[in-house]
Parts: structure tokens; C-alpha cells; sequence
């Protein structure tokens, strides 16, 4: 049973978000971004154990503005959590049969889920603020009937359990012998009662030679038997000195890991080693303790949610990088939160949900895999989604249809005719047809999981994109913006190559579906003309690419070019000349720029970085920024969220 | 791991007994006559099941044909197996059905706080208004159609969809008005947020048709499907059981009896077992043995029953396992010159045998007339007798207020819930609240009746008492309502209530407590018997619905006669049992003889005799008379069947 969808309304700076979850999901965002607000949500909503009838909130959880704003004027606290099958048949008969109460079908698709809504809301008439778990029918409502009892949370929480480990981390608390994992683990461990027998036996045996290895030991027990004397407990010997606990229980529970420190034969206990292996050290202990303890101690169906804030905390870039690798070898589902790039670096864009505050509020945003409207059902409909089953599908107890892909013009008249004369419906599936344009295919995200890898940590926590094609555009942006006195990086604007890390299509759908604000500066050629099409197969009008790709002014110029008539000839012929290549036409003849741009296109790279560097030995200022490209900069730095 | 009870139960099995309750899977017909046990077979096989399976999650689903007999089975099976009762549901057809609909109604647009309307009077209200509004629609429709009601039932039991309907009529005017009447009336009673009971089938059978993952999902919860009383299931039952296990799930077991059909009339046929074994391939297990009735009584009935012809190839007569009392149990009274004189006759012979234990005593008959008449003639005698009879209703004044003013809690804005909450309510405390002012209030607000009630009764009153119970309604029955300890504190609050009464002994209101002390426990039996069935946990909208199936009727009171339909008297039985009105035109009826005596009609009757006789413990008495209401009757022919009476005489 897999969570898939989180909604959360009201609950601290979450007003309104709808997240889908993946197997793996990271939470990406700044601080304050609501990311641990999301993990904690999930916390509350799924408690280790059913409560009673107070509430797991405090007031501030509620979400609030004003001053004069309080929990009772809160619209209330809603959590919302769906877990759902991808495919028919996939959750276990024995999983059906338990919760069958619960359970909801979407009969078309023959896809099973559970909806749970924990609420939390001021009630007028009872005049108090109530509180309340619900499981949901498909269209959002409770469920009545059995579905509605109370009961069903604790058979619920039975199968789907929440381990939560947060940012700070302490080995000390979560290898102590009440913790949630090793507490549980050395609680369930088995010894046989003959084992336990022969063990205490033995236990004695060691104590009593340790205690007789030292007479002094006996004076002072003697000594101390007096106490009992004295308090009248009875006759006899009532005083004795255990050197170890006499039962295998209290022995285990002393348990500790040691590991070796490094480069010595020396075996330190966890907590004496540095705050990173710590850190690790619990991930492991997490994912031995799903692997051999979850379904004995609670069903054969259980599954577990892993809520993991920070894991990158304490670790250096390496082993960051190297955890999210291991991660994967985590049998459950887990939702991370993270600020780290290197993190993120490792984490494929669609398991990205990338929080940003947007005033009070947080919003979310991530690569859709697809697209929905609310449509009414009718059977033309069902037998164009049976004909056209790779892409489109319906629920009809939602009333929603669905497109995993950009919706082609065929596809979309044949939507239009089905529902002909219903301008609403017509609406709505304009609306989804313009919106599945930004769908990335799977090519285009293998491509940029692939070439966009080194930059995808930092890119996404950015707060603007300014395209460019290649090394030398990034290189100049990069300097132009420093002349103008502008920082890129101060104002969260990161400059893209987009030729070296995938096409400038699938980094403006990444721009759109993560709402980053972007700018495109590409060459005004044949190359750059290509790149202008594809921006505009993504549905966008005209309008939009106006303001959103920038060819260089002239017809037919590229960036050397452009230069090179933008006043930095000069720059290049002594840069030229430095490496001795010659050129064959005077300052004056025809032909003479395009001549030392197509020199210098032949090190584009080079002979940008000698240009800069030239430039600020000379120490260029502001003047010496192209009107074009300066203005480039200053619309993204004023675009930033 | 199994209790001392199931045990002993399991012991007690005969060998044939035993071997079907092992019966694992596969389709089985167990064909069991009167008195074989088979509820103890069922109950067994299913403890079994359950007991074997402990740490599974899979439920067993029992259908039965009575709620009493649901939760007969349920305490046994809970008493052998206990803590495994949350993995049962058994319960009637219907019952089954409107938790179906209750949990996936919402694909069919059946809202799942739907009201169960039981009785004529409440449809019969619906078709009136689907008429008037069909009248506007269509010339055709005339006030006639309103007679059309049992026409409309029994096109819902066949299954018949509203827009199917045209068709189904040989009389091409008829089918015309139908047409527009029948979709009529589903749209009155969808408006009304209603179903009735044939709906309950209909729409269940609907949602797993429509919907083959929900008869999928139902399939894979419930492995086990057992059905009693399979005889009298109807098309529209069976097309049910169909759709929910389509071809796939064949794992039913089947207990049915082709010689105790006696619900014909109401689609039941002898074929249905047939059809089953066809349809599922099932094997077949017999279990003639009679636990039940003395030999004679035995031999009676197989006398009788042999004159059947539409019945199952191979039939087993019944088997007498019971020893003879040794002084004849079986007598037949000589002929009465009319029924006036059988009835005081019988309740003589009553009163003489059976004064001490009067509880153990049914008088049975064919109609409703004969037991009124024979209960008048027991009254004569000073003999306590009761009817027996479903009652839709609570009467008294109390339990009418307690399930009103909680149908109003479930029903936000109903008006007629809320005008009996403050009709009674006047009643038990004298407090008037006039319902349109509530209703006035509650324009514009967006709480219900009920909240608003409480207000107007909370400035009215300011005794102790009274505020007690609004603050207890307010409390319970709002939000995060716990209707049962409403009704908890309501049963006290009546205990009270009549203790005051009591001692204000002249009071002329205490008309407001007639019928009290019965309905309170009727009300706590079926409290229990449906949170039994639903678990602690039931919502006040399935207590309701249940409720609305369930008969109100008190369980007699100890040494008191009970008079009863031999319909009523179905899978019972008693220690002295009284056939009366044995006259053809009686038992058999009228009706059956008009089709002939072959007819399968005639056969119906045929078989309401023989499961009137096999309800017998003890001793069976008949009696017949020669005149009834005026009109000279001939004695019935299964008396010459059964061979108590010969052509001679």
C-alpha cells in the first residue's frame, strides 16, 4: 500500500498544497519553506497509535495571519492522505479482505485505494475545537456506514506505519533501549527459556568469580548487609554485589554498537564517533529494522513510510551523495526533506517537489506526469479512453480525466466532438490541452537527469534561470552581471547552458513545472531558430516568447559575432594577435568582423575567457556591458521570486 | 483454540452432519428437510472456518431469510468461535445489500444516508406523487395508474429496468403508461433519498454488474458464501448471488429444502435449485434425517409430500431419528359443524392440556382470519394469546419520540421526523413546540431541525428534568454523536419517567405508557441484535436502516399463546402445534384450487402443510369444521394425502 497523494490545508504555512508522492519523494526548499511543516503533517496524521479524544495539535499549527487571528477563527487544519494502487490487483488479498471498509474502488479502472482526512476544525455549536480522523469515499466525502467507525484507524495504522526521523538526529535517544527501533528491536529479541536458563546460570558463574577475585569485595558487601539488618527484612544474606545484570534481558539492553575507529583496532562505542556516522549509523539501524522486524511485529502487509528530514546533516559532499545512492536500498517508501544540493544532485527530477514561500503561504511545485480535468462521463468518452488506453484514462468516481502526455490535436478535436455544444467542457479541455503541452516525455527527463545532473541541485534552488547556449554565454553573463554590479548568484538567478545539459524545450517545461522564472538568450541563426521552435512546440503564445526567449538583435548573428559588431573587436585582434593568428583582411574590408568572429569561433570557449580576462586587467566597467545582454540580466534579476 | 461449546457441538454431529460441515470448497447443495439440523451444520462449518483460520483476514458471508434467524446463527457461531465475529456477516439479502450500498451506492448516485421505506402506506404515498407528476408529462398517465403499485414491485423483483418496462407488456397501452409511471416513481423515491426493498436488490445487483470490480472486491472479502433457506430465494436473489460471483467465485454452500417452498407467490421456484446446480456444477449432499418431530408425525409428512411432482429427482423421504412417545402424538379432531365451534373447542383442549406452559402452544392457520378467530375464542377461555406479526412501527409514546427525534438527528431537515419529536415530546413532558416554528427558524441557518428544536424547547422549559434531556440531545446527538448512549439515557429517562407516573396513579395520560414496557424490550433486543450484527461501532445511519428492516414486534410474553401464519412459522418450531381450518378453500386456498390440483399452486399449498406440521415437537393437533364464515367446506384433501382421513369416510 503506497501513499500518493498528500493534501494539506491551514496547517502552519501550508495553506493549500496538493503533493503527489512517489515511491521516493524529496522535499526540496529553503529554510522556512514548509518542507519539515509537510513531514510533520504526515507525522500527525498518522500516528503510531490511534488517539483518544484530544487533539494532536497545538495553536499554532493552525494557520494564522493577523494578530487578531486564532485557532477558532482558523478555517481548520485538514491533512489528507491517499494511498492508491497503480495497477489492478496490486495490493494483497489479505490487505483488501482486512480493510475492505475502507477500501474505495474506482470501478472503471478497477484501481483500489484508501482516503484518510484528519480535521481539526472550531465547531460553533459544541464550542470547542474538534478533531476528528475520517476515511474518505473516492469524491472526498466520509464514508458512512462501517467504513465511518472509529475502529477502522487502528486496523488502519496497523498496516501503514510512519517512522519519522528527524534532522537532529541523536544516537544517544535512538539507541537508548526505549527507542523506536532499537528499543523494539532488543524488546522482540527471542531467547528460548532453556537458553535463558543456562544463560543466567552462567551469569552467576561469571559474577562470582569476579567478585571472589578480590576479598575487599566481600568485607564491604558484609558491610552493607547491615542496612537490611537494621530495616528487618528478614534473615539470611539480603545484601549482594552484582558486577553484571544477572538477567540476559538487563544485559541486552545494555547493548551498544561499537565500530572500529579509523586506521586504529580500537572499538568505539557509536556515540564517541563524530555526528555524520551517527547520522548513518541510524539510517542502517532504520533500514535492518524494516527489513527483519516490521511485518513479524505488526502484519504480513505492513509497509512502512519512511519521513526523513535532513539527511544530509553532518555529512560531507561525498558521503551526502553517496547516501542518496543507499537510500534506494531502503524497502519502504520514503519522503525527504533536503537542502542540499549535493542531495539533490543524486535524486531524479520527478521524485523533485520543490516548496517555495510565497507570502504566508508555501507552494509547491513538480514535474506533472500528468494532466487533469473534472469532465462528465459519458460512454463515447470511456470507449476513447479504452481506444486510447497508453495516454488517456477516466475515474469515474472522481469524474476525472486524465492524460500521461501531450495531448495531440487529433486527440484533442476528437475530446471537443464528444462533448460538442458544452462551451464548459470545451473550456476545460482547452485548459488541459494547453497544460499537457508542458508534459516532458521520458526522453526528455532521461535527458536531463543525465546531462543536467552536475547542475540539478543548484539550479532548483534558484530563483530565476537565465538560458544561454553555451560555455562562453554563461562565462559572459556571468561577468556582465559582476560589471553592472548586479551578483547573479547573490539574487538567486542561475545562469543555464542549456546545449551542455539537455535542450532549451525540457529546461523551459523543468522551468514551468517548478514555476521558475527564466529568460532565454540564444543566437539569432539557424541553430537558434531550432531552439525558438521548440520552445514554441510547448504551447506557449507568442506573447510569452517574446518576453521570455531573447535572440540576439541582429538576423544571422551568433555571440561571436555579436561581440565582436558590440564593440570588443579590438579586445579580440589583440587576443588574436598574442596567439599569432593572422588575419587576411584589413580593418577596413568587407568581411573583416565576420572574419575574426569565425577565428574565435574556433576556441569559442578560450577566447571568452581571455576576453574577460582581458577586460578586467583593464578594468572594464559598466559602459562596456551590451545594451542587449545588460538588459537581459536586469529583466531576470527583476523576474525573481 | 476452540472453546468448550464447539467442541461439544461439534461432537454431537452425526456423521453425514459432520462431513458436510468439513465441506471445504466447491460448490454444495445441502438439500436438508424439517429437523435435520442444518443450522447446526451451517453454524459448525462456518466456527470451523473461522476457528482454522484465525490469522487470516477473509470474512465468510451468511444470507439468510430472516433477521431472527441471522442472529440465532450469529450467537451460536459467536459462542463457538468467540472474537471471531468481525469476519462474519450474516444477515438477510437485504441486509447484505444496503451495506453494498451503504459503502459503494455513490456509483449508482445512491447517496449512502438513504431511507429503507418498509411499509405500503409510504410507497404508496410515492407512487401518488411519481403519478401526479408523470400526469403532467404524459396524457397517458391517469389517478388509475396509482393502483400500480404491486406492479412496479414485481417488476423490480424480475429485475425489469424503468426504461426496459415498455416491452414486458402482452397489453401495448399498459406498457405505454408504465413506461412513464415506473421511471416516475424511481425518481420520486430518488428525490426522497429512498429505497425500497426490492430497490435493495436491484441496485445491488446493478452496482455488480455495471461494476464487475465491486463483485470483485466482494468476491475476494468474502471466499465463503453460504445461503439457507435457498427454497424460497427469487429472481431478482438469485440474479444477485450471480453478479456478485459471476463465474469466477464458486465456493457457495447452499442449504435448501424444494419441499418448504412457500414463497412462490413471491418469485420462489423449485427450478432455482436446479438452475443452482447448473449454474455452479454443485455437488449434492441429503440430509433427510428428522431430528425434530415423533415418527408418526414423520410419516405424515411424507405421505403427504410425495404427491408433489415438482420437487428434486431423488428426494430422500424424511427419516425419523426421534422415538415415539409412545401414546400418539398426531390428533385430528372430528369435524366441527362450523368454525365458531373448532376455535372454542381448540381452546378448550388448550386450556386443558397446556395451561402451565402455555408458551410452548402455536395455533397455526392458512389466514390471518382463522387466527384472529381462534384468538378470540382463547380470550373466551381467559387464555393469553398473542399474533404474531411484523410491526413497522413503534406505537407508544415514548419509543415513538426516541426513534423519531433520532431519525431527525440522521435527517437534518426532515419535517415529519421533526412534527412526531414534538408531538410526543408534548406528550411525555408537556412542553409544546410548535414544528413550523422550528422550521421558521431554521430558514436561513445552516443547522438542522433538530439543533434548532433544542433551542426553542431550551427557552421554553426550565425544569431539571427537561434540561437533562436537551443537553443530553444537544451532546449526543450532534456532532460526534454517540446515538447509543442517547438511547441509553433516553431508556432511563423513561424509567423515570413512568416511576412519577406510577405514583400519580389517576393520571389520564397514562394512555402515553400503553404499549410501553413491550416496545422498551423490543428496542433493547434489537439494540442488541443489530450492533451484534453491524459491531459496536455502527453509525446511526445504519442503525436506522437496519431498524427500518427489522419487525418492532416484542418477543411474546412467557405462558402466552402465540398464533401464527405457517409463513411466520418458517424454520421454527414448537412443542405442541395446532393446524386449524383444515378445509380445501382454507388449506388448501381458494386461489390454488382455482388453478387446479395439479397446479403448481396446489403444490405450494401442499408444502405449507407440510412445513406446518413439521414444526412439531411434541404433539400436532388438526381440526376442520363444516361451515366457515356461512359457507359449507369440504375437508381439505391433504388430510386423505397425510391418510388421516380415507375416501370411505
Amino acid at each position: 500500500m503506497k501513499l500518493r497523494e498528500i493534501i494539506v490545508k491551514n496547517f502552519r504555512c501550508l495553506v493549500d498544497v496538493v503533493i503527489p508522492i512517489s515511491d521516493t519523494t524529496v522535499l526540496a526548499g529553503e529554510n522556512n519553506s514548509g518542507k519539515t511543516a509537510l513531514l510533520e503533517a504526515l507525522g500527525i496524521a498518522l500516528p503510531r497509535s490511534a488517539l483518544g479524544r484530544g487533539t494532536p495539535f497545538n495553536e499554532y499549527d493552525y494557520h494564522m495571519v493577523k494578530t487578531s487571528d486564532s485557532p477558532q477563527t482558523s478555517e481548520g487544519i485538514v491533512i489528507e492522505l491517499w494511498f492508491r494502487e497503480d495497477a489492478p490487483d496490486e495490493w494483497p488479498n489479505s490487505l483488501v479482505q482486512a480493510l475492505n471498509d475502507i477500501i474505495q474502488t474506482e470501478p472503471v479502472m478497477d484501481l483500489d485505494s484508501i482516503g484518510l482526512r484528519l480535521s481539526s476544525k472550531y465547531d460553533e455549536t459544541a464550542k470547542e475545537i474538534v478533531t476528528k480522523w475520517e476515511f474518505l469515499a473516492l469524491d472526498g466525502q466520509p464514508l458512512r456506514g462501517k467504513g465511518a467507525s472509529l475502529g477502522n484507524l487502528i486496523k488502519f495504522l496497523s498496516y501503514i506505519r510512519l517512522f519519522y526521523l528527524s534532522a537532529l538526529r541523536d544516537s544517544d535517544d535512538e539507541f537508548s533501549p526505549r527507542s523506536q527501533f532499537w528499543g523494539r528491536i532488543l524488546r522482540d529479541l527471542k531467547i528460548s527459556e532453556e537458553q535463558r536458563k543456562t544463560l543466567t546460570e552462567e551469569l552467576a558463574t561469571i559474577n562470582d568469580s569476579l567478585l571472589t577475585a578480590d576479598p575487599r569485595i566481600e568485607q564491604v558487601r558484609a558491610s552493607l548487609d547491615k542496612v537490611s539488618k537494621i530495616m528487618v527484612l528478614g534473615t539470611g544474606q539480603n545484601t549482594s554485589i552484582q558486577a553484571l545484570p544477572l538477567k540476559p534481558w538487563d544485559l541486552m539492553s545494555k547493548s551498544q554498537v561499537v565500530i572500529k575507529a579509523r586506521g586504529t583496532e580500537i572499538d568505539l562505542p557509536l556515540t564517541r564517533h563524530g555526528q555524520g556516522m551517527q547520522s548513518l549509523a541510524i539510517l542502517f539501524l532504520f533500514q535492518s529494522y524494516i527489513d527483519v522486524f516490521l511485518k513479524p511485529l505488526f502484519q504480513p502487509e505492513t509497509e512502512a513510510i519512511l519521513a526523513l528530514e535532513e539527511p544530509e546533516a553532518h555529512l560531507h559532499p561525498q558521503a551526502t551523495r553517496a547516501l542518496a545512492t543507499n537510500l534506494g536500498e531502503i524497502k519502504s517508501q520514503k519522503i525527504i526533506s533536503s537542502h542540499s544540493p549535493y542531495f539533490i544532485q543524486e535524486i531524479p527530477f520527478t521524485q523533485i517537489r520543490l516548496l517555495r514561500r510565497d507570502g504566508p503561504s508555501s507552494k509547491v511545485s513538480y514535474v506533472k506526469r500528468f494532466f487533469t480535468a473534472k469532465v462528465p462521463e459519458t460512454q463515447e468518452l470511456l470507449n476513447f479512453c479504452t481506444n486510447n488506453a497508453h495516454k488517456f484514462a477516466y475515474y469515474s468516481g472522481t469524474s476525472t480525466l486524465s492524460v500521461s502526455g501531450r495531448m495531440e490535436e487529433k486527440e484533442y478535436r476528437d475530446l471537443l466532438t464528444i462533448y460538442s455544444g458544452q462551451i464548459e467542457v470545451h473550456a476545460e479541455l482547452k485548459r488541459l490541452r494547453d497544460e499537457s503541452r508542458l508534459y516532458l516525455s521520458d526522453n526528455d527527463l532521461a535527458d536531463l537527469d543525465t546531462y543536467a545532473k552536475r547542475i540539478r541541485g543548484e539550479i532548483l534552488f534558484a530563483r530565476a534561470w537565465l538560458l544561454c547556449e553555451g560555455q562562453s554565454e554563461y562565462l559572459l553573463l556571468r561577468y556582465f552581471a559582476e560589471l553592472l554590479g548586479k551578483s547573479l548568484d547573490q539574487a538567486g538567478v542561475a545562469v543555464i547552458d542549456f546545449q551542455n545539459n539537455g535542450s532549451p524545450g525540457a529546461f523551459l517545461g523543468l522551468a514551468r513545472a517548478f514555476e521558475i522564472p527564466c529568460i532565454m538568450v540564444c543566437d539569432n541563426d539557424d541553430e537558434g531558430n531550432k531552439f525558438i521552435k521548440q520552445v514554441k512546440d510547448r504551447g506557449l503564445t507568442d506573447e510569452e516568447i517574446n518576453e521570455l526567449i531573447r535572440p540576439l538583435p541582429e538576423k544571422g548573428v551568433d555571440l561571436e559575432l555579436f561581440l565582436v559588431k558590440n564593440g570588443f573587436a579590438l579586445e579580440y585582434r589583440q587576443i588574436l594577435a598574442k596567439r599569432n593568428v593572422s588575419l587576411s583582411k584589413k580593418k577596413t574590408e568587407v568581411g573583416f568582423k565576420d572574419e575574426i568572429a569565425s577565428r574565435i569561433r574556433t576556441d569559442k570557449t578560450g577566447y571568452t575567457i581571455a576576453l574577460i580576462e582581458k577586460l578586467r586587467s583593464a578594468g572594464a566597467d559598466e559602459s562596456r556591458v551590451p545594451e542587449f545582454l545588460g538588459t537581459a540580466i536586469k529583466d531576470i534579476i527583476a523576474k525573481v521570486v | 483454540m476452540s472453546t468448550r461449546e464447539f467442541i461439544a457441538a461439534w461432537k454431537e454431529l452425526s456423521p453425514i452432519q459432520r462431513k458436510t460441515a468439513e465441506w471445504d470448497e466447491d460448490p454444495l447443495l445441502v438439500l436438508a428437510g424439517p429437523g435435520s439440523g442444518k443450522t447446526r451444520v451451517l453454524t459448525s462449518r462456518i466456527a470451523r472456518i473461522l476457528d482454522s483460520t484465525q490469522d487470516k483476514n477473509f470474512r465468510i458471508l451468511g444470507l439468510t431469510f430472516t433477521n431472527k434467524a441471522a442472529d440465532e446463527m450469529r450467537s451460536r457461531v459467536t459462542n463457538f468461535v468467540p472474537g471471531q465475529e468481525g469476519r462474519l456477516f450474516l444477515g438477510t439479502f437485504h441486509s447484505f445489500c444496503a451495506d453494498v450500498l451503504r459503502q459503494h451506492g455513490t456509483h449508482l448516485n445512491i447517496n449512502p444516508n438513504f431511507q429503507i421505506y418498509s411499509q405500503d402506506i409510504d410507497l404508496q404515498a410515492v407512487l401518488n406523487d411519481a403519478v401526479e407528476e408523470a400526469k403532467k408529462m404524459s396524457d397517458v398517465v391517469s389517478d388509475l395508474d396509482k393502483k400500480t403499485l404491486t406492479i412496479i414491485q414485481r417488476l423490480k423483483s424480475l429485475l425489469v429496468l424503468p426504461e426496459d418496462c415498455r416491452e414486458v407488456f402482452r397489453d401495448t397501452g399498459f406498457g405505454k403508461r408504465m413506461a412513464v409511471v415506473y421511471p416516475a416513481y424511481e425518481t420520486e423515491l430518488a428525490k426522497r433519498n429512498a429505497l425500497d426493498f426490492n430497490s435493495l436488490i436491484f441496485k445491488s445487483y446493478q452496482l455488480f454488474t455495471e461494476f464487475p470490480a465491486f463483485a470483485k472486491r466482494y468476491q475476494t472479502v468474502y471466499p465463503y458464501i453460504c445461503i439457507d433457506e435457498f427454497q424460497d430465494t427469487n429472481h431478482a436473489q438469485y440474479s444477485f448471488i450471480r453478479a456478485l460471483t459471476r463465474n469466477q467465485h464458486r465456493n457457495l454452500f447452499i442449504v435448501a429444502d424444494d419441499d418448504q417452498i412457500i414463497y412462490q407467490w413471491n418469485g420462489a421456484s423449485h427450478k432455482r435449485i436446479a438452475e443452482f446446480m447448473k449454474d455452479y456444477s454443485s455437488r449434492v449432499i441429503q440430509l433427510p434425517m428428522n431430528y425434530r418431530c415423533p415418527p408418526e408425525i414423520v410419516e405424515l409428512a411424507n405421505n403427504l409430500i410425495r404427491h408433489n411432482f415438482l420437487r428434486t429427482a431423488d428426494k430422500k423421504p424424511l427419516e425419523a431419528f426421534r422415538t415415539s412417545p409412545g401414546k400418539d402424538p398426531v390428533h385430528l379432531l372430528p369435524k366441527f359443524p362450523d368454525f365458531d365451534a373448532e376455535a372454542a373447542e381448540i381452546a378448550k383442549d388448550i386450556k386443558r392440556l397446556h395451561s402451565g406452559h402455555l408458551g410452548s402452544v402455536v395455533i397455526l392457520g392458512r389466514s390471518r382470519k382463522l387466527l384472529e378467530g381462534a384468538k378470540l375464542a382463547l380470550r373466551n377461555e381467559g387464555l393469553p394469546a398473542v399474533i404474531s406479526q411484523r410491526k413497522d412501527e413503534f406505537e407508544s409514546t415514548p419509543f415513538v419520540w426516541l426513534h423519531s427525534i433520532l431519525r431527525l438527528a440522521n435527517d437534518r431537515q426532515n419535517r415529519s421526523h421533526l412534527e412526531a419529536v414534538c408531538g410526543t415530546f408534548a406528550q411525555l413532558v408537556k412542553v409544546e413546540v410548535d414544528f413550523e416554528d422550528v422550521v421558521e427558524q431554521a430558514q436561513g441557518s445552516n443547522l438542522g431541525y433538530l439543533q434548532h428544536w433544542v433551542k426553542i424547547v431550551r427557552q421554553k422549559s426550565q425544569t431539571a428534568s427537561v434540561k437533562e434531556v436537551i443537553d443530553q440531545a444537544s451532546r449526543y446527538l450532534g456532532e460526534g454523536r454517540d446515538f447509543r448512549t442517547f438511547s441509553k439515557f433516553a431508556l432511563n429517562w423513561f424509567s423515570k419517567l413512568t416511576q412519577v407516573q406510577q405514583q400519580a396513579n389517576s393520571d389520564p395520560t397514562t394512555e402515553v405508557f400503553a404499549r410501553y414496557e413491550e416496545e422498551r424490550s423490543a428496542w433493547e433486543e434489537l439494540m442488541r441484535e443489530i450492533t451484534d450484527s453491524l459491531g459496536d461501532e455502527i453509525t446511526l445511519e445504519a442503525f436506522l436502516q437496519e431498524l427500518q428492516m427489522h419487525s418492532k414486534e416484542p418477543s411474546p410474553k412467557p405462558n402466552t399463546v402465540i398464533l401464527m401464519t405457517i409463513h411466520g412459522a418458517k424454520g421454527k418450531e414448537f412443542d405442541h402445534v395446532y393446524l386449524i381450518g383444515l378445509v380445501d378453500d382454507e388449506l388448501p386456498s381458494f386461489q390454488s384450487k382455482q388453478k387446479g390440483g395439479d397446479s403448481p399452486e396446489m403444490e405450494e399449498e401442499r408444502r405449507n402443510c407440510f412445513v406446518a406440521i413439521t414444526r412439531t415437537i411434541k404433539t400436532l393437533t388438526l381440526s376442520y369444521a363444516e361451515k366457515y364464515r356461512g359457507w359449507p367446506k369440504e375437508p381439505s384433501r391433504f388430510l386423505f394425502e397425510m391418510g388421516l382421513l380415507s375416501d370411505q369416510e
